[in-house]
């Protein structure tokens, strides 16, 4: 009878400790989620950045130089990572860009489309952001 | 054998009162916590979004879109030409207007604010309006193209 008592309040126990651990996991891993505002703001950037590149001319002259692209890319705030995809109408891949060190590593990221001409071709630039 | 039992039923008594006031004190714990958590965030998403929102205005045209050549208050103050273009002209009627009203039309009233456009390319500053503000200011960026130059837009408010 003893052992038996000693089982349940055990089961108890755990049950009870199982609980309280799904709670804090909640609790601690819940901070670390990204608020709806920080994802509206990286879908703005990455949309403003695209159609800024794309009103420069960056984007045009990427296609054949990636070197002001490049420039620009490095120019992003620190705390964020960008990279710039250019791709053809036949869906190749024709450069990939990515900003410097610290950025191999990417957390939850926001992807920007934009159709451009270059030299009387069409071809598309999908940019990714993320918080570094 | 009756003090003995009572002693085992206290000492149990004990650990299950020491571990009853260890998971007290940890529910109380993660319940501040969570509280905490909740207040801090809901004032930081309140000034982010204003802050978004703000930025988001700012690069529009502005109402009426020629608003820096009138003399009446704007209704809404842009410094925006077109998606991605920034006219330096309403950039410097912005510069000299009063800087309440335009927060109140940016819906940040009470709020401190500041504007810096710096070029992307190179990072020297382009413009610059406006105290630095606190620890806790939210910044919010985008960027944009002015005379031809890739720019990086940064506007700062906090409380």
């Amino acid at each position: 009878m003893k052992k038996m008592k000693a089982f349940i309040f055990s089961l108890d126990v755990l049950a009870a400790l199982a609980l309280l651990g799904t709670v804090m996991i909640a609790v601690f891993a819940g901070s670390s989620a990204p608020s709806p505002s920080d994802s509206l703001y990286l879908r703005s950037f990455g949309n403003s950045m695209l159609s800024s590149f794309e009103r420069s001319g960056a984007l045009s002259k990427g296609v054949d130089d990636p070197t002001t692209l490049r420039v620009l890319l490095n120019g992003l705030p620190q705390n964020l990572c960008g990279e710039i995809a250019l791709i053809d109408s036949a869906g190749d891949t024709v450069r990939s860009l990515r900003t410097g060190q610290g950025c191999d590593t990417r957390g939850n990221f926001y992807t920007s489309y934009r159709s451009f001409y270059s030299n009387g071709a069409l071809y598309t630039a999908k940019a990714e952001v993320w918080v570094r | 054998m009756r003090t003995h039992k009572g002693q085992y039923s206290s000492v149990d008594a004990m650990v299950g009162l020491a571990g009853l006031s260890f998971v007290m004190m940890l529910s109380i714990y993660l319940v501040s916590h969570i509280y905490s958590d909740i207040a801090g965030h809901t004032a930081d998403e309140d000034a982010k979004i204003r802050a978004f929102y703000a930025l988001g205005q700012i690069m529009s045209p502005g109402e009426p879109a020629n608003w820096h050549l009138s003399s009446a208050a704007a209704v809404s103050y842009g410094i925006g030409d077109g998606e991605s273009v920034i006219n330096p002209a309403k950039l410097s009627a912005l510069s000299s207007a009063n800087r309440t009203e335009v927060a109140e039309r940016l819906g940040i009233a009470g709020w401190n604010y500041s504007l810096s456009i710096s070029d992307l390319a190179n990072g020297s500053l382009v413009y610059s309006d406006g105290a630095n503000a606190s620890q806790n200011a939210v910044l919010v960026r985008q960027v944009s193209t002015m005379n031809g130059e890739n720019v990086l837009v940064e506007l700062t408010v906090s409380r």
